[in-house]
């Protein structure tokens, strides 16, 4: 019951209950006291009264008849409001009276105090006894006047406690729940707060244990921040994507990179991993993981994904024993994209070069042993067989120059100085140096370049090499009377320049495979002579040098077929095409 | 809390996920192996096939049960209604998948015919309205999947266009006519794929807004 009461209310009622003890008891004693006091001083002053009236009566001679001392004494009982009753000695009533505040003694025991004196008058009457009566009634009323008084007393002492009470419980209770509501605070996580007015010196203890409480708590709690922060930054600044699993198998957190990588996974929190990863395989790996924990099987599950063409993440599943975290598994995305393709690069190239190497030293070696064998025979004949020879030797220097020119470019060794150039003439320059090949399969040019010049930021040569491998690939490709469309755009501070042929196409899966070494689209054409399937690698790294990037439209927008090869490379300002006069 | 039908609902959707997942992949590998003639490729996907027909087993049972056990309402219905009918539409995407990667292995055996950018724009198309199926059934994006519904004309227009193109390719050369029949095949699987997937966009506008717009594919 205490426990429902407030703070407060306990603290008024225990002083109400104080007050009312410390009011009670004495009023209770002291009205005894009085009582007993009353009737001692009652009885003294009868008793002298008596002393005085026997006085009286032995020593006034004037009191000799009955008829003078009754008198006498009515008047006496009269004023004094006593009964007074005088006996002789021999038993005769002589005088009994009472006064009007006094009750008659005639009738019952004498209730009050009652005084006897014996008496020997100095008149004639006889010897005798004066007894006298005061009655309680008259006793009571002084007291119940004077018991009146202190209950008055009493009860105003209380009237004005009450409030007084109030106003001192209501303080103590405001101060305490000062303090209350501080601590309140300080749990709710307002952990900068502290303790300092205080309702009284017994509660140092209690705030000063409240205060290191908060300090411990704040402490700790930065001590937490500072780490989880370090944690973020940790996984934020890893480069591989790091998704945690709870212990029922979704998703509970992720970093930046796994973002990234999969910007599904912010709406997927608290989901499945296959609702950020469409891939059946993870989902069944994630659910293995977790079930080896209770089975207390492998650690660590690795797969390979691939969830969109040309991205395969080496996946880790991790999961992390029985704790009070609740977290399951950790899985972590380590993309192989770049190195599947190296990978593949790095494997293609040397299938290629070999093959590409080979296929003249087989016609060369098999002329020469035909020739040693008829060594002597017909010389025209023998002058075809080494004409051949010559032709594969000089294709196969011609490849060797390029793969030397592609490693030069690669190691940075072959010097590039770009300066402002007219782009239209590297393109008539590459052109003449094609004219021979082009006039043999009826291939024209169609130079769509402004008439005043094109000016970009170049190497001539580089350019004039650019434009010539890609208008050797055009020509090879294109069917007879179809021109080669060469037109450019300007975006921003770049121009794009563009070839257009009208040649099979190049099938999508194939356009970043084109600017690698010795990639051919398609492998059982015949090659066209001369050809030795670098020429897009090292437009690639020209344009890469230049700070341009190469790419292929296939067909081109708005077109059905054919294939354009664009670069871009930056645009020369316009007062430096004014100062500079163009070259080639 | 979630309740027990919540938590089978859930279920259900993952094993639709985990489908869909199989299938696109599939369509994948399958496109993959026929357009880079990869034998190896072609016979994963058709081995592969089993595991999203098990699952639709699986799907379909489910679904049984939660009606018989549950008899849900409304929403929940229309959502077991709509697993079943999106699991049935999956397992076939599987199967065209399979019939491509069968085509794939066939082609392989055979010269290689010349590049034609149609099929590749079909089968790109495919493979995004599938996605986007997928994606809107996620999300629960109808919106997406109203957009599904749109693309299939494109695809019905690539189709036409491949058989029109081969049609005349057969005229000039009659040596290539087995080819161009399969690719002919190859591009009408392709245009299925693309039918099955405005099936399951068209399911999931059902489970959302309750509405079916199988006949119109107009805007409800």
């Amino acid at each position: 019951m205490a426990r429902r009461l407030s703070f407060r209310a306990r603290i008024f009622w225990s002083f109400l209950l104080i007050i009312v003890v410390a009011l009670v008891l004495p009023a209770w004693y002291s009205q005894h006291l009085l009582g007993r006091e009353l009737s001692r001083a009652a009885r003294i002053g009868a008793e002298g009264q008596v002393a005085l009236l026997a006085g009286q009566l032995e020593q006034d001679e004037r009191l000799s008849d009955r008829q003078t001392l009754t008198a006498w004494l009515s008047h006496a009982a009269t004023s004094l409001n006593v009964h007074l009753a005088y006996r002789s000695a021999s038993g005769e009533l002589l005088f009994d009276l009472a006064g009007p505040g006094a009750r008659s003694a005639s009738g019952g025991a004498p209730d009050g105090i009652v005084v006897s004196r014996e008496v020997t008058p100095a008149g004639d009457l006889p010897a005798g006894s004066l007894t006298l009566t005061r009655s309680f009634e008259a006793l009571s009323q002084d007291s119940v006047a004077l018991v009146g008084n202190v209950l008055l007393g009493v009860l105003l002492t209380f009237l004005l406690a009450v409030p007084l009470c109030y106003l001192l419980s209501r303080q103590l209770a405001a101060s305490l729940t000062g303090m209350a509501s501080l601590a309140e605070a300080i749990g709710n996580g307002d952990y900068g707060r502290r303790l300092l007015a205080l309702p009284g010196r017994e509660f140092i203890t209690l705030a000063g244990a409240i205060n290191r409480m908060a300090e411990s708590i704040q402490a700790q709690i930065e001590t937490i921040t500072a780490q989880k922060e370090q944690l973020e930054a940790v996984l934020d600044g890893m480069k591989e994507g790091v998704l945690v699993l709870d212990d029922t198998g979704r998703i509970r957190s992720f970093n930046r990179a796994m973002l990234a990588i999969f910007p599904g996974v912010a709406a997927a929190v608290g989901k499945k991993p296959l609702e950020a990863v469409m891939d059946a395989s993870l989902q069944q790996a994630c659910d293995k993981a977790l079930a080896s924990r209770e089975s207390g099987g492998a650690k660590l599950h690795a797969l390979q994904i691939e969830p969109e063409k040309g991205r395969i993440y080496d996946v880790g599943i991790v999961s992390l024993s029985h704790g009070h975290s609740g977290l399951g598994a950790v899985v972590v995305f380590h993309d192989i994209s770049e190195l599947k393709h190296l990978e593949r690069v790095r494997r293609d190239f040397v299938a290629n070069v070999s093959h590409e190497l080979r296929t003249p030293l087989t016609s060369i070696k098999g002329y020469a042993e035909t020739l040693m064998d008829t060594a002597g025979g017909d010389p025209a004949k023998a002058r075809g067989f080494i004409e051949v020879i010559l032709k594969n030797a000089n294709h196969m220097s011609k490849i060797v120059g390029d793969l030397l020119n592609l490693s030069r470019l690669e190691a940075g060794k072959q010097l590039i100085t770009p300066a402002p150039m007219d782009a239209a003439a590297a393109l008539s320059a590459a052109y003449r140096e094609c004219l021979p090949l082009a006039e043999a399969k009826a291939v024209s040019l169609d130079n769509r370049l402004p008439a005043e010049g094109l000016y970009v930021v170049a190497d001539h040569d580089r350019l004039v090499q650019v434009f010539r491998n890609l208008i050797e690939n055009a020509i090879k490709y294109s069917q007879s009377d179809c021109p080669i469309r060469v037109f450019h755009q300007v975006h921003g501070a770049e121009a794009w320049i563009g070839l257009s042929d009208c040649g099979p196409g190049i099938p999508k899966e194939e356009r970043q495979k084109i600017f690698e070494r010795f990639y051919r689209v398609e492998r059982h054409r015949d090659k066209a002579p001369g050809s030795s399937g670098l020429g897009l690698a090292i437009v690639k790294h020209i344009v890469e040098k230049h700070g341009g990037r190469v790419w292929v439209e296939s067909p081109a927008a708005g077109q059905e077929t054919g294939a354009t090869f664009f670069f871009s490379l930056p645009l020369a300002k316009r007062h430096e095409n004014d100062t500079d006069v163009p070259q080639g | 809390m979630e309740t027990q039908l919540q938590k089978a609902l859930d279920e259900l959707r993952l094993r639709i996920l985990e489908m869909a997942a199989l299938a696109e992949k599939a369509v994948d590998k399958a496109l993959r192996a026929a357009f880079s003639r990869d034998v190896q490729l072609a016979e994963e996907v058709i081995e592969g096939d089993c595991n999203v027909n098990e699952l639709q087993c699986a799907v379909d049972e489910k679904c049984l049960l939660l009606l018989a056990l549950d008899q849900p309402v409304a929403r929940d219905l229309r959502f077991i209604l709509g697993c079943t009918y999106i699991a049935t539409n999956l397992e076939r995407v599987g199967d065209q998948a399979v019939n491509i990667a069968e085509l794939a292995l066939l082609l392989a055996q055979r010269p290689e015919m010349p590049h034609n950018p149609f099929m590749e724009e079909l089968a790109e198309t495919a493979k995004a309205m599938l996605h986007q199926a997928v994606t809107a059934f996620t999300k629960e994006d109808t919106v997406l999947a109203q957009s599904v519904c749109e693309m299939d004309a494109r695809a019905d227009t690539l189709d036409l266009k491949i058989l029109k193109h081969y049609v005349d390719y057969m005229i000039q050369e009659s040596r290539a006519v087995e080819r161009a029949v399969h690719l002919i095949i190859m591009s009408q699987n392709l245009e299925r794929i693309g039918d099955l997937s405005t099936n399951i966009a068209e399911n999931l506008i059902f489970i959302v807004k309750g509405v079916d717009i199988r006949q119109t594919c107009r805007p409800y």
